[in-house]
């Protein structure tokens, strides 16, 4: 198990953790959307332009993302 | 100023916060309501207060720097679900040089830039000083630059214990450590660190000196982060935490470029030499315990610290720093 663990991505362990793949594609999915939100956001932020709708759309994706992880987490894995 | 001392506490929180996070995980797993993710969360959720204040009437801040600190706001909101992500798929990690922790870096990063700028503009009149609030800006970026070290620093001394038996680490990750001398260094090679050391220090000192036209703002930021590194230590060793080593030779970087001024390129040189070679000292003579290291990592260290000297003062200064600085005398 070990030598093929990806240390290259930094981790340190090799914890048994839960890899359900419908979990794992609706989190990436919510990635994807969050992170495509968030990067029209922060440039229109940089532009110093309006920026309301672009801020309720990541508002939205941001409180899915935070949905999911406290269905498949805890409230407490949101503090990072 | 009181809003400036506000940020100053926040970010001290978030320091203060991520620093125990450090040495917490090489003592513990993980628990449900981590202690050092509180405190942290406590400095965000601070510096939120502040700038949800400038967006509903700015007073303090000019709207590019308070957009600039929201820049890094929503970056580390990015990396929570992100890094809640990586976890489903490949677990806990335990170590600071994981892809998405550099997110949350990152967007620290930004935020103090951003709140740091403010500063500098609302500030316009006084000339920058290491009296003033610009050096508590410019240690904690200090500090958000040289944190994933904290990996090594901490690494070092949790492996010197774990191979002398005397490791204070919980079973739960003892029984996960199966190779020590790669996991407990979070897995990057070793030439990472004082390369990586010598790299943001070196482009923080000369940034700085360039923009405030100071150089006593890096060298008091730097010591100001080996103080609280100090401070940090005393108090984890008083409760049986994790310590780590304080990397005290760092100073040497911003003093150099203090002492000689001219050319850039030789206080690069000297700067990094200097900051190695006296690393390599405490760590061959045994004065404290430090990373692993080889006395070759010398070259890219040097090859680094020419290259930031070098590459940093032919980059053409832009003006909008100076325009803004009238628009905000104006206002």
């Amino acid at each position: 198990m070990l030598p093929n663990f990806p240390f290259i991505l930094g981790h340190v362990t090799a914890e048994p953790h839960t890899e359900n793949i419908y979990e794992l594609w609706l989190i990436i999915i919510c990635d994807i959307y969050l992170v495509i939100s968030g990067a029209i956001f922060v440039y229109q932020l940089f532009k110093v332009k309006t920026t309301r709708k672009t801020a309720i759309n990541f508002a939205v994706a941001l409180l899915v993302s935070c949905i999911l992880v406290i269905t498949f987490g805890s409230a407490w894995d949101l503090l990072g | 100023m009181k809003f400036y001392r506000l940020w100053v506490l926040a970010f001290l929180l978030k320091f203060a916060g991520s620093a125990w996070d450090a040495s917490y995980h090489f003592r513990y797993l993980f628990e449900k309501y981590s202690l050092p993710h509180i405190l942290n969360f406590t400095g965000f959720a601070l510096g939120a207060i502040l700038l949800i204040f400038e967006w509903i009437g700015p007073k303090y801040m000019d709207h590019f720097s308070r957009n600039v600190t929201t820049i890094g706001y929503v970056i580390f909101l990015i990396g929570i679900p992100l890094d809640f992500s990586y976890h489903i798929k490949f677990g806990i990690d335990l170590t600071t040089w994981s892809p998405t922790h550099f997110i949350y870096y990152i967007g620290t990063g930004i935020m103090i830039v951003g709140a740091w700028r403010a500063y500098y503009l609302y500030t316009h009149n006084d000339k920058p000083t290491w009296k003033s609030l610009h050096t508590w800006f410019a240690m904690f970026l200090f500090e958000c630059l040289v944190f994933p070290n904290m990996q090594q620093e901490n690494g070092a001394i949790s492996y010197d214990q774990y191979i002398h038996g005397h490791s204070i680490a919980s079973k739960e990750i003892l029984v996960l450590i199966k190779d020590p001398a790669s996991q407990i260094f979070g897995g990057v090679p070793q030439w990472i660190y004082p390369t990586y050391s010598v790299l943001v220090v070196s482009l923080l000192t000369l940034v700085v000196i360039r923009l405030f036209k100071d150089r006593s703002i890096p060298l008091a930021a730097a010591v100001l982060y080996i103080i609280c590194r100090f401070i940090g230590k005393t108090v984890f060793y008083a409760v049986h935490y994790p310590t780590s080593y304080v990397p005290i030779t760092l100073i040497f970087i911003p003093l150099l470029y203090l002492i000689v001024k001219k050319p850039t390129w030789l206080s690069g040189l000297l700067g990094s030499v200097f900051y190695f070679l006296s690393l390599y000292y405490i760590h061959v003579s045994g004065i404290l315990i430090t990373p692993p290291l080889t006395i070759w990592y010398v070259v890219p260290v040097a090859v680094i610290g020419i290259a930031v000297a070098v590459i940093i003062p032919m980059i053409k200064k832009q003006q909008s720093f100076g325009q803004e600085s009238q628009k905000a005398a104006k206002l």
